[in-house]
């Protein structure tokens, strides 16, 4: 094993020890709150006994009654047998969110690198906003009216404003909170549905549209640096018009530009992007957990879990919080390993 | 060829002239002042103004038409441009060889070829490499772009359907030494006499003046020099007599006999170690030194080839990078490797030495006005508007001056920034002055204002130490026996 | 001052300081701009439409909202700012240095959103045990909390401009010329060369609290305690959103994309949950693309 993931294991287990230890000692401690608080209510049994007479039903059964102290703190109310039942169930349940969760990683992943490009080619084309094209034809129309044909003009404008519509349609919908968009859905679809949950993940909270910006910054910081104008003396095709750059290519999944300097724009900002992947998949995870919570959706792990907050299982929440949080570390740890691979490749060693 | 170029971003004109001059078929040079236009106008009428954020008019024409033009395609095709600051200019991601071979239409023969004129030693190790910021070096990348450039040019000279080209180089000699500054010449003079193209020159260094004298009789050299200047009607591109940089040059320093009573102001033992490097000063005869000393009223320049570590040794005399096996003076403190940097900022920093960086643009705070760097000094009491302003014209003229004041550092040209770091040391008036790199970024004029007000400092009793690649200009100020030569040695 | 512009025709001084040109040179301030009238149209709706005590809930989670999300971005800000001071003058004391980096680490190594579950974990029980019953002081540690998970950001851009100016000679060339330290670092570097990075900053986080708050009220509204709910909060905009009415609102809105004769009826009779969305989506969406294209134009 090489001394690079060594170090990374080594970092990233001590991490989880010490927040999985930090958490225990907090549940520990709002549990034993709770036991104490709930203890202080109940009458001692032997008052029972002394009062109601200790061979009656009633003094026989309150011996074998459990406190509801005692229920809290224990991870099945009866026996084994449920607990691992629970716990069977709460393994499919983190399962269920994990292939849900890399799922939407990797769509959300294709979804910010086009939207990054298509904003990027754009810009480098200066193409002005819908509003500022709508600007200009009136403002010719009124300067030439003569030039100007107004049915032509017409149709120009309405179909500028209506792309302009769609694009602000988009965004307030990429810039929804997943429970707005759920909640006007609802009647429409089944909301419980993976596909409803993967759509949503997409869709919602601003990840796309937010961090599609954050790659556009890196895609504009690349095209202003010295080698792009080394490449353009050298030869590469500079302009991104439709002849010179197909609207095709930045669809593909394995994006190449031959021939572009757009070729060697993206790959540097996606070798300087790898720091935000951390970020992205932390935010993801958040965004994810908010919709399966918010949504209340019955038989998902983080519904699940704030059943478990609101009926005080302390152990289980422990459980929960360190399968995500586990969760969340392996997917730190492999994007290290990406990191310190790329790094290792270019850096000579 | 004349050309009207103007550039601006939309609001500000940031270059304009209506007298770029580049003469076909030889060799221009152009001087000028750093930051006053060079670059911006040489790429806009070489067509290689490729930034969103500009916008340019040549010839009275918009830039995308100007592209178009017979004239600017004529020289495009077949061109090449080597741009400044090589170490942005080179691809991360793709090893050396392929970026050499990028474009090129030349096999790997001609590459090596070309390559091994410039690495007499060899350069087999850096064809694989992925660039990176310290490997290559910033001479190594100089010289890599010089062979990307000499690629184009012999594919120029081979295709006769091109009868002329215009190759730009932007400070192609900023990261070299002076052998490897004279080989390059040679070669360009070599290509151009088999097919002569138009190249384009832009350089601070006006010894290459004076090598081109040396090295080739005048007659046979098909060389123009020109100089970009800022006058009252804008900027000018006017002809540079060569012979008044050679009449300037050619002035014996007034050899001062060494006051060997004088206290030194600074002392520094050769044999200390900056990051694992042992370093030792030599006299300028070649002997060892054992110590570098400055006394009062004295001037002493460092001399070494690039990237041995001058501006690092230069640090370490100021406490800014820790050092082994130090042994240092400065006046009554005695500096070692455990002196804590709170002493430094105590007794030392502004009270007994300043330094003047390289990069005055990194040096200064780019959103202070010229004022704020003068009254954030801790010199007591605070310098006025009227103090500041006499300051300003030790190196500007007074209607420059009074421009200046209240501008922010951001907006001056890189001849004006380094005038006011070496101003910003001079109000700081401690006895020993480093400064390194003076002479970077300013025109003739600025450089002969610079040299006098040096000796002047000299004249008042300051102690100055000179790191500079501009050896024959030091050489004109400094006597040989306050010249020490600096040795490297890997530990 | 005499302008060229590509048709070379002189402009105009005054020109420049035309508000068109203003906007073309400034595009960010359109979304400032898109959001204050977007406020101002919502708020003289609402004043005709919608009925007098939902329209002063409303204001009131608005206030609510806003000091939550002020008061966070400025503890945050100060707290990062003395978590990159120690980091800065820490470095040559080996002990402290470690001892704040392993902090440093064990923060940034729990997502957020476990940070916020065990925090509003720890607020409920507070309240249930009475412990806090005041609102100004639950709000108060509700910024805390958000402080929490938003503090380490301020920290990283504090230390990558120090790191910035420290690459290159400018604090040597000052500390060599006499100047102190701290003021290099805070006024000359974090002050005047930062200025952008920072508003920029406290914009885009401002914005991420918002969308965390309104969240976690949507999850609190489910309840994280038997005793206490989103009843025993201050009121937000996240809380309006999670009231019976307001789902109601939501769901009519969405089932009147099939039913357009509906629309009118939508925007008069539906206030109450569509207000507070179209609050939340307005300022986030705004807030975000002026944060973008300001470090866009600004190049940051």
């Amino acid at each position: 094993m090489s001394s690079f993931l060594k170090n990374k294991l080594a970092e990233h287990g001590i991490s989880f020890l010490i927040a999985a230890v930090i958490l225990g000692f907090l549940f520990l401690f709002l549990s034993a709150r709770t036991a104490d608080s709930g203890a202080s209510d109940l009458v001692p049994a032997s008052s029972w006994q002394q009062t109601a007479g200790d061979t009656s039903v009633t003094g026989h059964s309150e011996l074998f009654r459990i406190s509801p102290a005692e229920e809290r703190l224990r991870f099945s109310t009866t026996g084994a047998g449920d607990a691992w039942s629970r716990l069977i169930s709460l393994a499919g349940m983190f399962l269920k969110f994990t292939v849900i969760f890399l799922v939407v990683l990797a769509a959300n992943h294709y979804a910010i690198h086009t939207l990054a490009l298509i904003r990027f080619v754009r810009m480098m084309r200066r193409q002005k906003s819908y509003i500022l094209q709508i600007a200009d034809i009136l403002s010719a129309a009124i300067a030439r009216p003569a030039g100007i044909r107004p049915t032509k003009a017409a149709g120009a404008i309405v179909l500028l404003f209506f792309k302009g519509t769609a694009v602000v349609l988009m965004y307030l919908i990429f810039f929804s909170p997943a429970y707005i968009i759920a909640y006007s859905l609802k009647s429409e679809f089944a909301s419980d549905s993976i596909w409803f949950m993967i759509g949503l993940g997409m869709a919602s909270n601003g990840m796309v549209a937010v961090y599609s910006g954050k790659f556009l910054h890196y895609l504009a910081a690349e095209s202003r640096q010295g080698y792009i104008e080394t490449a353009r003396v050298n030869g590469l095709r500079y302009h991104y018009t439709g002849d010179s750059l197909p609207l095709r290519s930045i669809f593909r999944f394995r994006k190449k530009f031959a021939g572009h300097e757009l070729d060697w724009i993206y790959k540097h900002a996606r070798f300087q992007y790898r720091p935000a992947l951390k970020e992205q998949t932390a935010f993801l995870l958040t965004s994810l957990i908010i919709i399966e919570m918010a949504l209340n959706i019955h038989g998902h792990l983080c519904y699940t879990l704030l059943q478990d907050i609101l009926f005080q299982r302390y152990g289980w929440v422990y459980l929960s919080l360190i399968a995500v949080f586990f969760l969340m570390k392996c997917v730190e740890l492999s994007l290290d390993l990406y990191d310190g691979y790329e790094r290792k490749k270019y850096a000579n060693e | 060829m004349i050309f009207d170029v103007a550039v601006h971003t939309g609001g500000t004109v940031l270059a304009r002239t209506d007298n770029m001059v580049i003469e076909p078929g030889k060799i221009n040079f152009l001087f000028g002042e750093s930051g006053i236009g060079k670059t911006l106008i040489s790429k806009a009428v070489s067509g290689r103004l490729y930034s969103t954020d500009y916008r340019a008019v040549v010839n009275l024409q918009p830039y995308d038409q100007y592209l178009e033009s017979a004239r600017c395609r004529a020289m495009m095709r077949g061109g090449y441009y080597v741009f400044q600051e090589p170490s942005s200019h080179l691809y991360p991601l793709m090893p050396i060889e392929e970026q050499l071979q990028q474009g090129a239409r030349a096999d790997a023969a001609a590459v090596h070829e070309i390559a091994a004129y410039f690495w007499p030693d060899g350069f087999e190790d850096l064809l694989a490499v992925y660039p990176q910021p310290n490997r290559p070096s910033g001479g190594e990348k100089q010289r890599l772009f010089l062979v990307m450039a000499f690629l184009r040019i012999r594919r120029f000279i081979a295709d006769k359907a091109l009868r002329d080209s215009l190759f730009v180089f932007d400070e192609p000699t900023a990261y070299l030494d002076v052998s490897q500054r004279d080989r390059f010449l040679d070669y360009l003079l070599i290509h151009h006499r088999k097919k002569p193209f138009t190249a384009q020159i832009i350089t601070h260094d006006y010894s290459v003046i004076g090598e081109l004298k040396i090295a080739h009789p005048r007659d046979s050299v098909p060389v123009v020099f020109r100089e970009l200047k800022r006058t009252e009607s804008g900027l000018q591109n006017t002809l540079f007599d060569p012979q008044r940089y050679l009449e300037w040059i050619d002035v014996s320093p007034v050899t001062a006999a060494r006051a060997d009573a004088a206290e030194p102001l600074l002392t520094v033992h050769s044999g200390f170690s900056i990051f694992n490097r042992r370093y030792a000063f030599l006299r300028h005869d070649g002997l060892p030194a054992e110590s570098l000393t400055i006394a009062s009223g004295e001037m002493v320049y460092l001399k070494a080839p690039s990237g041995a570590g001058k501006t690092s040794v230069a640090k370490m005399i100021c406490g800014l990078l820790p050092a082994k096996g130090l042994d240092l003076r400065i006046q009554e403190h005695r500096l070692i490797d455990a002196t804590p940097t709170e002493y430094w900022k105590r007794c030392l920093w502004g009270r007994r030495l300043v330094m003047a960086f390289q990069h005055a643009d990194e040096a200064l705070n780019p959103n202070a006005r010229v004022m704020d760097v003068f009254t954030s000094l801790s010199r007591k009491p605070r310098m006025n508007r009227r103090q500041i302003l006499s300051h300003l014209q030790t190196l500007f003229d007074r209607p420059a001056a009074e421009t200046l004041i209240l501008k922010k550092i951001r907006y001056l040209s890189g001849g004006e920034k380094q005038r006011i770091n070496l101003l910003r040391v001079l109000a700081v008036d401690a006895p020993l002055m480093i400064f390194d790199e003076p002479f970077n970024g300013l025109d003739f004029e600025a450089t002969c204002r610079v040299t006098a007000w040096l000796e002047a400092l000299q004249k008042t009793g300051k102690g100055i130490l000179i790191i500079s690649h501009n050896e024959a200009v030091i050489q004109r100020m400094v006597p040989d026996r306050f010249i020490y030569h600096l040795k490297a040695m890997e530990s | 001052m005499t302008v060229m512009n590509g048709k070379n025709t002189p402009m105009n001084k005054n020109v420049l300081y035309h508000p068109l040109v203003f906007l073309g040179r400034h595009p960010e301030s359109r979304w400032i701009i898109g959001w204050l009238l977007g406020i101002a149209l919502l708020g003289f709706w609402d004043m005709l439409f919608l009925n007098r005590p939902a329209l002063a809930l409303l204001m009131e989670a608005c206030v609510h909202s806003l000091i939550i999300a002020t008061g966070s971005v400025i503890l945050a800000g100060a707290s990062g700012w003395l978590l990159a001071m120690g980091h800065y003058y820490f470095r040559k004391r080996p002990v402290p240095a470690q001892m704040l980096n392993g902090l440093v680490a064990l923060l940034r190594s729990v997502p957020q959103v476990i940070t916020l579950i065990a925090g509003y974990t720890l607020l409920t029980w507070m309240m249930e045990r009475e412990a806090l019953t005041q609102p100004a002081g639950l709000l108060a540690l509700t910024a805390v909390l958000y402080a929490a998970v938003t503090a380490l950001e301020f920290r990283d851009l504090f230390i990558q401009r120090i790191a910035l100016f420290e690459r290159s000679d400018f604090i040597r060339a000052s500390l060599v010329c006499g100047l102190s330290e701290y003021r290099v670092i805070n006024r000359d570097i974090l002050w005047h060369n930062s200025k952008a990075h920072l508003i920029n900053k406290t914009i885009s986080l401002g914005g991420a609290v918002l969308f965390l708050q309104c969240s976690f009220d949507f999850i609190l509204s489910v309840g994280l305690s038997s005793q206490v709910s989103a009843a025993n909060f201050p009121v937000t905009i996240g809380s309006l959103l999670t009231r019976m009415d307001s789902k109601k609102d939501i769901l009519a809105f969405g089932a009147s994309w099939t039913d357009p004769s509906y629309w009118p009826r939508l925007l008069t009779d539906h206030l109450q949950g569509l207000s507070p969305a179209i609050l939340l989506i307005l300022t986030l969406t705004c807030l975000y693309k002026f944060t973008e294209e300001f470090a866009l134009r600004r190049k940051l």
